[in-house]
């Protein structure tokens, strides 16, 4: 599948709740962040976990700024892996 | 000190006296079931428990160390680990997930977690420490790095940023530490000694002090 992002867009993961095995973190859901690069396309660990016959999905480093993530000024960044099916466009 | 002024009743009993849990007797029921059904032999279960035993931080060291010395090694550590872990003896590779090499410079240090569960670069580092495991350190060093950092004797100025690697999927992250000043001319002995576990995972700084 074509990935929908590129380095240096600005992406929203989603707020949303998931039951069952899920590698999106709760602190970064509804944040806001930066893609640094596409990793790669990876199974959904969503359903891979499960035995199901796992689509795939485009796996990005997304760093995100702290001040985003917790509401505090800090020159440091939290950087994390999601898959595309969490994501939005973030804005400009 | 005499002999019978020691206390023999300190410590936590060597073996668990508390029955197995309830996870422990679902890992046995599953593993007899693929064993009993010919999924798995019991020797194969056994050589992929040898083979991440046999994984240590020695390996992390030598790596880390060759990368101080041999400036195209760490290039190639940097733009492809797989195959500059195999250069440096690590095998399997095709059957660990992939590791991302991140490189401190002075004005920025990487830490890795996984918030999430125990993700960690075993494949050249083994078996995560029991602290790496706990919700204490996956819970605070995501949100308060610093603090964290200066519980491990690790004190940062303020201008270095931090990155906190939060390894939430399929990478792994090691931390390609900073070479101390004052070891030119060392060996690789010396240097691999220097490179600590806790250095490539990013919450201390090798040091000659």
């Amino acid at each position: 599948m074509t990935p929908r992002f590129k380095a240096g867009d600005r992406v929203l993961v989603e707020a949303r709740d998931h039951d069952g095995h899920c590698r999106t973190p709760m602190y970064l859901r509804g944040k806001i962040g930066r893609v640094r690069k596409l990793i790669g396309v990876y199974k959904n660990p969503e359903e891979l976990a499960y035995y199901k016959d796992a689509g795939e999905q485009p796996l990005y480093d997304i760093v995100f700024e702290w001040k985003e993530v917790w509401g505090v000024e800090s020159p440091d960044e939290i950087a994390a892996d999601i898959y595309e099916h969490w994501l939005k466009p973030g804005g400009a | 000190m005499p002999h019978d002024g020691h206390h023999h009743d300190d410590h936590a009993p060597i073996e668990e006296s508390s029955g197995i849990t309830e996870f422990e007797v679902m890992e046995q029921a599953i593993r007899e079931l693929l064993i009993e059904k010919g999924i798995l032999s019991a020797s194969q279960i056994q050589t992929q428990i040898d083979d991440m035993d046999s994984r240590t931080p020695v390996m992390g060291q030598k790596i880390i160390a060759r990368a101080w010395t041999d400036p195209e090694y760490k290039q190639r550590l940097i733009s492809d680990p797989n195959s500059a872990f195999a250069e440096m003896g690590v095998t399997r590779l095709d059957e660990n997930p992939e590791v991302v090499v991140v490189e401190n410079t002075p004005d920025r240090h990487n830490v890795i977690v996984c918030t999430l569960c125990s993700c960690y670069p075993r494949v050249v580092l083994g078996m995560p420490p029991a602290w790496y495991k706990k919700r204490a350190y996956r819970s605070r060093v995501v949100k308060e790095p610093r603090k964290v950092l200066e519980e491990f004797g690790t004190e940062l100025p303020d201008n270095v940023k931090i990155e906190v690697h939060d390894s939430t999927a399929d990478m792994r992250y090691l931390v390609l530490p900073m070479r101390p000043d004052g070891t030119e001319g060392w060996s690789s002995e010396q240097l691999e000694a220097l490179v600590t576990r806790d250095s490539m995972i990013g919450v201390k700084v090798p040091s000659t002090a």
